[in-house]
């Protein structure tokens, strides 16, 4: 822990006042904790990922398997419980409290969620096969809508919108273990999206790209998220199915 | 302007061999930017806990991407984003990203002139930073220590360019409240 009351000579602005802040140490132990976290030696990075490739289809299969069957039943609650909103409603500002949303939509479609899985399985094998001297671009990494992409600050309101939705879904632990594996895999294209986005000298077309797949990504989120929430509110949460 | 705390240059064969998988590259890279990474997730998530989680997954991420890195920007620049991303996403996940300073409670006067001596103190000005909601704190330490543009910290936060400047504007307004006290009871 540096001295922190160490005073430093009077900052000439908040820049030097932030920039005069010492730097911390982490805690004991932290390189080991990741160390033990690392792939055995001697394993070359470009295989890593194949292992846990294996779990992609099977998270696909089992998804569609489950939305096959469940989504068809949603309409009809939805429509009982809570009637759907406009399909044109205005956005809320970002800075307002968004409604709370039971049933938001879109419904999650299972084509589209096997589908980005698919994606995602495509877009990881193209980054963990052996490097072929092309340099690989975040719009290569992660294909986007072929639509016309919608303008930016519209997108960027969509987005913190529905982030705003997904913070004010009650917590939420116990669940389906296949809806609480697609959220999972959603949060994980999220990422993975966001990492895309860091890249520095995007090209505007690819950054569009990105955040209107971000937006998709995110509005299937939000919908297999309130889903979930609505189930285990409406029927209990079988023993069987759930996670602790 | 200030230089980034992240800003180390690593050579590029130590890089070369950690991309190979090279352990012991990988933990001379670590070694560089451990404090770095620690002392940035530390400010966003404004604990030393989530801290840590965010260090481990920063460097973690790291490794599993190195074949991604191109070269086309510095190393760390590009770790820096690896781990802003990784802090704002543990705010996210802890439904922390939406806590901030809203019009309403905007209601201090424009920030002008030097900043309080208290903000020469390291240890108020940590505190008045962790008294600022997440959100507002993260765009703070961003502009001021990271020198990140708003359009850039907008990019970050998947929010607008406004946001960011209001946060800033609002954000600098309450740390001057906060670090004016600070002068007051220790004057």
């Amino acid at each position: 822990m540096p001295d922190s009351r160490a005073r430093a000579p009077l900052p000439r602005d908040w820049v030097d006042a932030f920039g005069n802040l010492p730097l911390e140490a982490p805690p004991e132990g932290a390189w080991q904790r990741i160390a033990a976290a690392l792939p055995p030696i001697h394993t070359p990075i470009h295989t890593r990922a194949r292992r846990t490739q294996w779990r992609r289809p099977a998270l696909a299969l089992a998804a569609t398997a489950f939305f096959a069957a469940v989504v068809p039943l949603l309409p009809w609650r939805s429509a009982v419980d809570t009637p759907l909103p406009p399909p044109h409603a205005p956005l809320p500002a970002i800075a307002t409290r968004p409604p709370r949303v039971a049933t938001p939509e879109p419904l999650v479609r299972p084509a589209e969620v096997a589908a980005a899985v698919a994606a995602q399985d495509a877009s990881r094998a193209a980054r963990s096969a052996p490097a072929s001297g092309a340099p690989q671009t975040p719009g290569h990494a992660m294909p986007a809508r072929q639509d016309s992409p919608a303008p930016l600050d519209a997108l960027y309101t969509e987005s913190a919108r529905l982030e705003a939705v997904l913070a004010q879904l009650p917590d939420n632990t116990v669940g389906n273990v296949a809806m609480l594996a697609v959220s999972a895999d959603l949060q994980d294209q999220v990422e993975h999206i966001d990492l895309a986005l860091s890249q520095p000298a995007l090209q505007e077309s690819t950054r569009a790209a990105l955040w209107q797949q971000r937006v998709d990504t995110l509005r299937q989120l939000t919908g297999v998220e309130a889903t979930q929430r609505w189930q285990v509110a409406l029927d209990g949460t079988a023993a069987d199915t759930a996670v602790y | 302007m200030s230089r980034s705390q992240f800003a180390i240059d690593v050579p590029d064969s130590l890089v070369a061999r950690a991309r190979t998988g090279c352990r012991e590259a990988f933990e001379q890279i670590y070694r560089r930017f451990e404090r770095p990474v620690f002392t940035l997730a530390l400010r966003i998530c404004g604990n030393r806990e989530d801290a840590g989680d965010v260090l481990q997954d920063t460097m973690l991420k790291l490794f599993h991407h190195l074949p991604d890195y191109r070269g086309d920007c510095p190393f760390w620049g590009w770790l820096r984003q690896i781990a802003v991303n990784e802090a704002l996403l543990r705010l996210r996940r802890q439904k922390r990203l939406v806590a901030e300073i809203t019009v309403e409670e905007d209601d201090l006067p424009q920030d002008q002139g030097l900043p309080p001596a208290a903000a020469a103190d390291a240890a108020l000005l940590q505190r008045a930073l962790e008294a600022l909601p997440a959100a507002t704190r993260s765009v703070l330490w961003l502009y001021h220590a990271e020198g990140y543009t708003h359009d850039e910290i907008a990019g970050l936060m998947q929010r607008t360019p406004s946001f960011s400047k209001s946060q800033v504007s609002r954000g600098t307004r309450r740390l001057r409240a906060l670090l004016n006290i600070e002068d007051a009871v220790h004057a």
